[in-house]
């Protein structure tokens, strides 16, 4: 009995993947209580992320399942379901730690936290299980939508959230006109809206599917604040709550990462469409590696930092991604993990002791050390410090780009290290070597300990550079399975 | 014990040092007690290794498995395991001394301070046992995180920017130049395990093999190569302690060990391919000995010129290890006098610097011009400067000596005159800056108000200098036996080395010379000082005047028990008004509310006030006190009240 | 007629792409608040005109049209909001507060 629950989830997984934070999302509106419905928002993230993990794991299996038919076309390939699974597993993530900042939007504000939090991250696996552009376009959008105004509800403490939530709208308003319209074309030019079919289509107008093929991923690429299309991160994060922070810069950001390289994955394979594709990412990427190494650099706010050193992050997957071979499919995934962990370690670090400029760090590791610890993890994972997850992403790279001759890309992964060392070395010089100049604002209580699970993932998660090996077959398995599981 | 088990427990142990260290921070007995112990496990275990290696046995783990066909795994292997043995061996000194002098000095959070040293320790035993690439950069950065908190420790406005300059110079030129010739050479190779006769060889063209080298030697900016050298002055304003760790026995050392294990397990010895960047090189780095001995000239601050000092006799180092990129058959020659070079610079800077340490926690003196005459008040330590600068010189017999003439060697075997007139410059520039230093020490007339602290120098503090001079003499001793024991590893091709015969060797009866060259001094000092009319009591410690114990029945160490630490004190227990007696004086801790300071005209009568030798009934009656009264701040035997004697 | 329904289609399309290009330079150029919404708007309908002008399925249209609402709505709620905050809705007097609220926390 338990087992044919067990194989008819397993049939449905996809779609529960998707259902359960909308339907979590409803219940949390319905709760109407602050932590009535962060525990139920946490059980269903939990739900949602069992469920993906195992998904993951029965697709990069010998004998991957069967996918129900629902009415929803849902197609599944290897990232899809590897960034889907990881996507589960940070929503829970983010909203264990959510728990600890909370209220500080106000206690009526939080259900409605919560309940975005869901829809972004149902948006954002949406998007990862589509089948049509159409319904990518859809998912991706809601899920943005749901940032959006995530930010401009927790705008309470500071107005500054209001200007970021304004740019995210604007920007992320014309990148949806424009992936309409690249959809529109891409799929007039390839004689089909379904995302499987562009690789194997006999596409009639190369000039006008790449044009498609550029607009959708520049779409994406604004949502995923690639430089130089970040104008919103900066404002949306620098002086954001704790929910904002996980919500937007790592949430939202990993999402869109995810969908650009899926997408990628089948425009790249196109024949006539892959280097005009290859080329377009790989001088995004390059120039968000230069941008946001330099921006990190030269930020005294610690939101900001982590934000623009996402941008570098976020140039270093686009690089892996324009590669176009399964190597780079798989060295872009584990820099998705290594992104992922170290959002979590700033970021939660960050909310700990509700700390935005640079100078209240200083003395932070005596007031509050396993915040400082995530801190230093997320640090050396930026630096590319070896055993951690940071630095196999990027040894990834390297090894897949100096086999396909891109050198350059090599020196673009150590400028990111070397801009690492810099700021990196300047968060642990602060929170180890200075005296304490402020006292600790974080949340008090029992619900500080909410962003413990969160701190401690993250710490894990960087030092999963230690003993890789599943995480490298998964990624590999990940990136070979672009046949994908149709329903 | 097996090889496999002492590797574990040779980096495992500073390790587990430094986690207890923090854990316990006090009573600070235990605290040093745990540092020194852990330390002395660590030597046993090297020492072990290194007579596993002489047996010709071998072991190699794997700790983890990052990436495919790259392991994180260490090795025993000749050249690492002498060296390890020495560091690891020093480092137990060192231990010593630093308990010693963060007693003395006050440092703040001495339990940090002696935990990232264990930690930095922990980082050069595993850069010298590294088995490939990988584990040599994974060390390498590990290691400069370790140390970097030391450079930092201070945390006042010098130590932060010095800090930074010190982690930014050396992650930065690791992750600029040695991981993009990691990433080449494993393109290259297919794999990053070191391999004898050199991973390269045969794999690549001169162009390569010269961008190759020059990345991998400026990548290792902790072999101090200009202009990657910022970090060294910049971390001379650490704490004394941490300023052995650096410039001793662990960061500048480290770079040593790296730039020889790339140069004999990546490039091979004798790779011509290299020889011209490996030239030019040569010249970057003869220039960079000749200049650093100048400026460390200049500098009036001991730290700053014992850092320049060291400096040049770090890039001794490298020059004998690219020398042996050299084509012809003194290859070997030139790897060895590197490896016996980082030896000897390990020895004579550690006990500098543990000597200038001990001055300045006890005079507080600090510049040059200070120095004159101290040694005939602090005999011991300074007999240990002298002998510590004259191998730093390159004088015989010390074991500095037989490097650079191995330096020389090979320069000449070579075709590389100037670069043997490079080293021998650096050398007589060397004895401008200590020689004179050493000497004035010694010979000039002792000053009456050396010690700001009235008892001197604890015996944690002065044995420690001797004992580390000490090690030219184990060097000179067992140089022939090191030769033998590295030969095997270095010299495969039956060159020179092999023959034995083209330098001459540590002559035996060394020792009596080493004794007489040490009784001569202290007798001129002596000799000069009764001439002067002022009398100097000869104590093991380094003390001003005679000082003696007033007990009254059997004591003991009350160093672990709470409150301020006791001395040890034994002998027939009867202050004799007349006579001298030896007496042995373990006081590893130093009251500041000393209430009768013991002057040299006390000296002439034997009498002081002692109020640290106490009876047994007293050390019982202060642990009941403390124990009613909690932990006071202080208990670290720097502060607080003196246990009154009965 | 049917050589004038050939010609019409690329006009068409030629003609939504040039609303899509005026409302998106709109949204990033204009300092009003409201006028950029407008020009979202105008940008959206641009984009979806383009999409029917290419063939896209009527899904494809329905769903567009549905993100573009939900956009606006945000929009205008954002505009209120910012309103209350800044006490204004353009651009330039929002980035300067911001701009004197960050050195103000910084002097703090």
């Amino acid at each position: 009995m338990n087992g044919a629950y067990l194989d008819l989830v397993r049939a449905h997984a996809p779609l529960l993947m998707i259902v359960a934070p909308l339907v979590g999302a409803a219940l949390t509106l319905v709760s109407g209580l602050a932590r009535l419905s962060w525990v139920v928002a946490c059980i269903v993230g939990g739900v949602a992320a069992v469920i993906g993990i195992d998904f993951a794991l029965a697709v990069f299996s010998a004998a991957p399942p069967a996918i129900a038919e629902v009415g929803v076309a849902i197609y599944v390939d290897g990232i899809g379901a590897f960034a889907g699974a990881l996507m589960a597993l940070t929503l829970t993530f983010v909203l264990v730690a959510a728990g600890a900042t909370l209220k500080e939007a106000g206690a009526s504000a939080a259900p409605f936290n919560v309940a975005l939090l869901l829809c972004a991250a149902a948006g954002w696996i949406g998007a990862l299980m589509a089948r049509d552009l159409a319904a990518v376009f859809v998912a991706v959008e809601t899920a943005w939508l749901a940032a959006v105004g995530l930010t401009a509800v927790n705008a309470v403490q500071a107005r500054a959230p209001l200007n970021g939530a304004l740019r995210m709208l604007s920007l992320g308003g014309v990148g949806a006109a424009l992936m309409l319209l690249g959809i529109g074309l891409l799929g007039r030019a390839a004689g089909s809206f379904e995302i499987d079919a562009l690789p194997l289509a006999h596409i009639s107008m190369p000039s006008v599917a790449g044009a498609g093929a550029a607009l959708v991923l520049l779409g994406l690429a604004v949502k995923a604040g690639v430089a130089p299309l970040h104008a919103w991160s900066a404002a949306a994060l620098g002086r954001s709550s704790g929910v904002v922070s996980f919500g937007v810069g790592v949430l939202a950001v990993l999402g869109a990462l995810s969908v650009m390289t899926r997408v990628s994955a089948y425009t790249i394979t196109a024949p006539e469409l892959g280097a005009a594709i290859s080329a377009a990412l790989a001088g995004l990427g390059a120039v968000s590696v230069i941008v946001g190494s330099v921006q990190a650099v030269g930020s005294t706010n610690l939101l900001r930092l982590a934000a623009y050193a996402g941008v570098s992050q976020a140039g270093c997957v686009l690089l892996s991604v324009a590669l176009g071979s399964p190597a780079g499919f798989a060295a872009a995934l584990m820099q998705l993990v290594a992104f992922a962990a170290a959002g979590l370690a700033l970021y939660g670090g960050a909310a700990a002791g509700r700390v935005q400029a640079l100078d209240r760090l200083d003395g932070y590791a005596q007031r509050a050390p396993l915040a400082s610890a995530a801190i230093t993890a997320g640090a050396l994972s930026l630096m590319g410090a070896p055993l951690t997850i940071g630095f196999l992403g990027r040894w990834r790279l390297v090894e897949a780009g100096v086999g396909a001759g891109w050198w350059w890309a090599a020196g673009l992964v150590i400028i990111a290290s070397l801009s690492g060392v810099f700021y990196g070395g300047r968060l642990i010089e602060r929170m180890y070597f200075r005296r304490a100049n402020a006292a600790y604002e974080g949340e008090g209580g029992l619900w500080r300990a909410a962003l413990a699970p969160a701190l401690l993932a993250a710490i894990v998660g960087i030092a999963i550079g230690v003993a890789p090996n599943a995480l490298l077959r998964a990624a590999a398995a990940a990136s070979q399975l672009l046949t994908g599981l149709a329903t | 014990m097996t090889p496999e088990f002492a590797l574990y427990a040779v980096l495992g142990a500073p390790v587990l040092q430094a986690l207890l260290v923090m854990l316990v921070p006090k009573p600070p007995g235990l605290r040093d007690l745990i540092h020194i112990g852990f330390s002395l496990l660590g030597a046993i275990a090297a020492a072990y290794l290194v007579s596993a290696v002489a047996h010709h046995e071998t072991a190699r783990i794997v700790l983890a498995q990052p990436l495919p066909n790259v392991d994180l795994a260490f090795t025993i292997d000749p050249l690492g395991a002498m060296m390890a043995a020495v560091l690891n061996g020093l480092g137990v000194l060192h231990a010593v001394h630093a308990a010693g002098v963060a007693r003395a000095k006050q440092e703040r959070a001495p339990a940090r301070l002696l935990a990232f040293i264990a930690l930095a320790m922990a980082g050069v035993t595993a850069v010298a046992f590294s088995a490939n690439l990988f584990s040599l950069f994974v060390a390498y950065q590990a290691l400069a995180l370790a140390a970097f908190p030391l450079v930092a420790h201070r945390g006042d406005e010098e130590a932060r920017p010095a800090a930074r300059a010190f982690l930014a110079t050396l992650l930065a030129s690791s992750i600029g130049l040695f991981l993009p010739a990691m990433i080449w050479t494993y393109a290259i190779a297919g794999a990053l395990d070191f391999r004898a006769g050199g991973m390269l060889a045969g794999r690549v063209d001169a162009l390569t093999a010269n961008i190759l080298l020059v990345l991998y030697v400026m990548g290792i900016a902790m072999a101090a190569i200009p202009p990657m050298h910022r970090w060294l002055p910049a971390s001379s304003n650490g704490p004394f302690p941490a300023l052995v760790a650096i410039q001793a026995l662990a960061v500048l050392p480290a770079g040593g060990i790296g730039v020889l294990k790339v140069v004999t397990f990546v490039f091979g010895p004798g790779m011509g391919e290299a020889a011209l960047a490996s030239q030019l090189l040569i010249v970057l780095v003869g220039i960079g000995m000749i200049v650093a001995a100048l400026i460390a000239l200049s500098k009036q601050d001991i730290r700053e010129r014992l850092a320049y000092s060291c400096m040049a006799q770090s890039l001794a180092a490298v020059m004998g290890a690219l020398l042996s990129l050299q084509p012809g058959s003194f290859a070997a020659a030139g790897l060895f006098a590197a490896a016996l070079q980082i030896l000897a610079l390990a020895c004579a800077a550690a006990t500098l610097l543990m000597a200038a340490g001990t001055t300045a926690a006890i005079t507080g003196r600090t510049t040059v011009a200070d120095y004159a005459g101290l040694g005939r008040v602090m005999p011991w330590t300074f007999a240990g400067f002298a002998i510590a600068s004259a191998s730093m010189i390159g004088m015989p017999p010390f074991a500095g000596a037989w490097a650079k003439l191995w330096l020389i060697t090979a320069a000449a075997g070579s075709g590389l005159v100037w670069a043997a007139g490079l080293a021998a410059a650096a050398a007589i520039l060397t004895f401008t800056h200590l020689g004179p230093l050493a000497a004035n020490a010694l010979a000039a007339r002792a000053p009456t108000d050396a010690f700001k602290r009235p008892d001197g120098a604890s015996i944690l503090l002065a044995a420690p200098v001797i004992l580390g001079s000490g090690g030219y003499i184990v060097f000179a001793r067992a140089g022939r036996s090191a030769r033998g024991l590295l030969v095997a590893d270095l010299d495969r091709g039956g060159g020179p080395m092999s023959e034995q015969r083209k330098t001459p060797p540590p002559r035996s009866g060394v020792t009596g010379v080493l004794f007489v060259f040490c009784l001569a001094a202290l007798i001129a000092g002596l000799a000069f000082d009764l001439a002067g009319g002022v009398r100097v009591r000869f104590w093991i410690g380094d003390q001003p005047g005679g000082r003696r114990c007033r007990w009254r029945g059997p004591s003991f160490c009350s160093w672990c028990l709470p409150g301020r630490p006791r001395a040890l004190c034994w002998g027939d227990g009867i202050e004799s008004q007349k006579g001298r007696r030896w007496k042995l004086t373990l006081n590893p801790g130093f009251g500041a509310d000393h209430r009768r300071v013991a002057d040299p005209g006390d000296a002439a009568h034997g009498a002081f006030a002692d109020d640290r030798c106490v009876s047994a009934r007293g050390v019982l009656a202060a642990a009941r006190s403390r124990v009613r009264r909690g932990w006071r701040d202080g208990a670290d035997g720097t502060a607080g009240r003196s246990v009154q004697t009965r | 007629m049917i050589a004038a329904n050939a010609l019409l289609e690329p006009v068409l399309a030629a003609s939504a792409v040039a609303l899509l290009i005026v409302g998106a330079t709109g949204a990033l150029v204009l300092t009003n608040v409201i006028k950029r919404l407008a020009a979202l708007l105008i940008g959206g309908f641009g984009a979806l005109a383009a999409l029917a002008a290419l063939g896209a399925p009527s899904g494809a249209l329905l769903a567009g049209v549905a993100v573009l609402f939900a956009q606006t709505a945000l929009g205008a709620a954002l505009a209120v909001r910012l309103q209350e905050g800044y006490g204004s809705v353009e651009t330039q007097d929002i980035d300067a507060a911001d701009l004197e609220d960050d050195t103000r926390g910084h002097a703090s």
